[in-house]
């Protein structure tokens, strides 16, 4: 069904016709008038205007609707009734029959001049109306009795009754209007200002019900009354399920984020988003590398990240009294939590998945929790102002862990304590039974010797005996030593950025408790050392964890840096360096010996041990003070290649 | 009474030193045998026990740290044997808790090694001192147990009342004998005891835990 079909096919013809074969019927019609006139003119004496009949002619012509055929016609007919005239009366002379001629002509000539106007506004009326057509809105309109008088291609579409069916019909019972509001509003709208604007319910063909947001407008004849109503429509039945859907899709999450026992943040990243398009403008391509040699980059993004709404749980979490303390930059809470921070930016920046970890927070008492967190990508590629946090407590749980790997740690320091208090009990038992041995025998040779009458024998066997007895306490000695020398180990080729990570992971709740910056710089192309990798490991953690015990006091910027580089005559040189108290000299002198600490607790045994560890792998440990405060210690490890080739 | 077998007869006191170290056993016996003591020497507090003993003053020098059964535990077993040898500790590692829990329990000394050799001199002459004066004590408390199994039945009833303070016709009165026949008694008793008066009889009384 074309919508292209002109109004009147739908508002006048009920039946379609081919709109050339009526207009061959008019012309023929209007032709067969035409010749009768014209006979009955000539050749009949009527001394009447029967010219005049040609104004059937010329309006019949005209319904035909061809500007050619009205003005052909129209000619046609005036040159026939001066025919006419000419053959019946001659030249003309001003008589009766003259006038009448002359009154046929002018009644000819108006009626053409008027046939033509009018088929002028016949075809602008029906340029509208196929306007009306193309539009896809349905556009009706009704009497003031509500009959529907045109049903446009759009209303067919929009309600499902054809123009046939619903011409004729009531506008209210076809289509049962309801209005969301009083409908005397719109009735006074529609009458007063003569339009109205406002969204119906009506009913489609098949029974459901429609929205339709309706433009009504009054149209008035020219003495004011009303005379019809002109409803346009569109459908927006989707529009408002789709609105309505995400209308509920955000009360859910509303409800979701309000209620939540987990505590929920929004968080806008879209500041520190445009700091890295800036570097990114500025060539800066790996952005992991960028805050390695940056570290100062995560803080300020850290402070450029703002917290844009949080849920009640995030409220209770922090000990605030309502949510605006804590909308504003993220920092005032993340203080502290560099490292766990970039890497919540490398997986933004990379826009990959979820982050998630564990990292410190700090609630408005100052207290430290513990919390896991999982952070949600943004949807949109450029939506990075609404990136939705969780966040779990889980302070309780670590105190817990905590204390159970501190009880383990201490029942393991206990074990060692005890293991080496027995070690040495059993060696001075060992060492000290042949020096008792040796004493008690000096002294009763000497009671033989210093007798009245010495007995020599006796003082002899005595004295064999003492030195006996002195050979025994230095095997003894020299077992001992032996032993120790003896452990067995394992050595083999390890990645030593890798071992550094793991030990930053050991001691990630002391560098966050102490507000320690730190930075590994131990590069992925640096050589692999080769060691008892175990061993190793507690040499990196004793430094580290010292490093971080002598930062613990200062004030100031506490950094800890880790780094790792070949070394020309060492093979692989590494350091461990903080902005600490540094070494006292006092101290310095004996730091390497045992039984030497700086500390209350603790055996000081263990840079005695580190130093003993990393000589037995062929490399020396040694320590520096820094001029700007703080110590470096430094320790050298074969390479595995170098180490490979000796093997 | 659970008496060490008395087998030898010799008096000459003997220093007993019980260590699992042959060179500190050695160098002890040395010592001893200089300054004239006797000595056994025994490797373990078992071998102390298995082998029979001189019945003549003497002590033990025990070292706290034995295979086996601890230098401590030793010392409660040998109380509750009843054996009073005094003992002379020495330790390689001594503490103080340990100490006095030796102490406590009746040691004479407790000597870390290297001890001097005066310190133990003087510990073991002391500790022979003390042995010597229980033996003598133990003597002579078998001599009155002696004396007192001599008596009748009727002569320790006698001994009883009397030694409780009654005068002899009350003890007649009591036992149903005429005082004349108390007297009697009470002579027979005094001789037997070898008391010389009746104080005396009231100690040996005492030292007996007789009573009426």
């Amino acid at each position: 069904m074309s919508r292209f079909r002109p109004l009147h096919s739908h508002a006048y013809a009920p039946v379609a016709r081919p709109r050339r074969l009526v207009a061959g019927v008019l012309m023929a019609a209007g032709t067969l008038l035409a010749l009768g006139v014209f006979l009955v003119d000539t050749f009949t004496p009527l001394q009447s205007a029967v010219a005049v009949v040609y104004v059937v002619v010329v309006l019949l012509v005209a319904a035909s609707g061809s500007r050619r055929a009205i003005l052909g016609a129209t000619i046609g007919c005036l040159v026939l009734t001066a025919v006419a005239y000419l053959r019946g009366h001659g030249w003309p002379e001003v008589d009766a029959s003259m006038l009448r001629c002359a009154v046929s002509l002018g009644a000819i000539g108006i009626t053409g001049v008027l046939a033509l106007r009018n088929h002028e506004r016949m075809l602008t009326i029906a340029g509208q109306a196929r306007l009306i057509e193309l539009t896809h809105d349905s556009i009706f309109v009704r009497d003031m009795d509500d009959v529907i008088v045109l049903w446009n291609g759009g209303a067919e579409q929009l309600y499902g009754w054809t123009a046939h069916e619903a011409l004729g019909r009531r506008a209210g019972d076809l289509l049962g209007t309801a209005f969301p509001g009083e409908r005397g509003e719109a009735d006074i709208a529609l009458f007063g200002a003569g339009r109205w604007e406002g969204e119906v319910f009506q009913r489609h063909r098949d029974g459901r019900i429609v929205i339709v947001e309706a433009r009504c407008a009054l149209l008035r004849d020219e003495y004011g009354r009303a005379r019809v109503i002109l409803e346009a429509g569109t459908d927006v039945t989707e529009r408002r399920a789709a609105t309505a859907a995400l209308a509920d899709s955000e009360r859910r999450y509303r409800s979701m984020f309000e209620t939540a026992r987990v505590s929920f943040w929004e968080e806008d990243y879209s500041l520190v988003m445009d700091r890295v398009d800036a570097l990114r403008a500025q060539g800066m391509t790996d952005f992991a590398a960028y805050i390695e040699a940056h570290p100062e980059f995560v803080t300020e993004a850290c402070s450029l990240t703002q917290v844009t709404d949080v849920n009640e749980a995030a409220v209770r979490m922090l000990g605030a009294r309502c949510r605006e303390d804590l909308i504003g930059p993220l920092d005032r809470l993340l203080p502290g939590s560099e490292r766990t921070f970039a890497r919540v930016l490398l997986k933004i920046v990379d826009g990959s998945g979820v982050a998630e970890g564990e990292t410190y927070l700090y609630n408005l008492c100052g207290e430290r929790l513990t919390v896991l967190f999982a952070l949600n990508m943004p949807l949109g590629p450029a939506r990075y102002d609404r990136v939705l946090v969780s966040v779990v407590d889980i302070t309780e749980r670590k105190r817990t862990e905590r204390a159970v790997i501190a009880m383990q740690a201490e029942l393991a320091q206990a074990a060692r304590v005890t293991a080496l208090g027995e070690m040495s009990a059993s060696i001075a038992h060992e060492v000290n039974q042949p020096l008792a041995a040796i004493v008690t025998h000096g002294e009763a040779s000497l009671r033989w010797l210093r007798r009245p009458e010495p007995n020599i024998d006796e003082a002899c066997i005595a004295i064999e005996r003492v030195v006996r007895d002195a050979r025994r306490a230095s095997e003894v000695v020299h077992r001992v030593r032996s032993l120790a020398s003896k452990e067995p180990r394992q050595h083999v080729r390890f990645d030593l950025a890798a071992l550094v990570e793991e030990c930053a992971q050991l001691l990630d709740g002391e560098i966050a408790l102490h507000r320690i910056v730190l930075r590994v710089d131990v590069g992925r192309d640096a050589p692999a050392p080769r060691g008892d990798r175990v061993q190793l490991q507690q040499v990196v953690v004793n430094l580290m964890a010292n490093a971080v015990r002598a930062m613990s006091t200062v004030s100031g910027p506490r950094h800890l840096v880790v780094r790792a580089r070949a070394d020309a005559s060492d093979g692989l040189l590494v350091e461990v360096e903080d902005s600490g108290t540094g070494i006292p000299e006092h101290i310095a002198p004996h730091l390497f010996d045992a039984f030497v600490t700086t500390r209350g607790e603790g055996m000081g045994m263990g840079l005695a041990i580190c130093r003993s560890t990393v000589e037995s792998h062929g490399g020396r440990l040694w320590a520096t003070n820094r001029p700007g405060g703080g110590a470096t210690f430094h320790f050298t490890l074969p390479l595995a290649e170098a180490a490979e080739a000796h093997a | 009474m659970n008496r060490l077998p008395s087998v030898a007869v010799t008096r000459a006191p003997i220093v007993c030193v019980v260590d699992d170290d042959a060179s500190v056993r050695e160098a002890l016996a040395s010592l001893f045998r200089s300054v004239g003591l006797e000595v056994a020497t025994f490797g373990s507090a078992a071998d102390f026990l298995a082998r029979e003993h001189a019945d003549a003053p003497g002590c033990l020098v025990l070292d706290v740290r034995l295979p086996g059964v601890s230098g401590l535990d030793f010392q409660a077993q040998l109380a509750a044997m009843d054996n009073r040898l005094p003992i002379i500790f020495m330790t390689g590692h001594g503490d103080i808790p340990m100490s006095v829990r030796a102490m406590k329990a009746g040691a004479i000394d407790f000597l870390a090694k290297p001890f001097r050799d005066q310190d133990m001199l003087d510990a073991v002459s002391s500790a022979i001192e003390r042995d010597a004066a229980n033996r003598r004590g133990a003597e002579a408390m078998d001599t009155l147990r002696a004396a007192y199994g001599s008596l009748t039945p009727r002569e320790r009833e006698v001994m009883a009342h009397v030694t409780a303070g009654l005068m002899n016709k009350q003890v007649g009165g009591l036992l149903g004998l005429s005082e004349i026949t108390v007297k009697i008694h009470r002579g027979n008793v005094m001789r037997k005891m070898g008391a010389k008066s009746l104080a005396e009889l009231v100690k040996q009384a005492e030292a007996l835990g007789i009573g009426p």
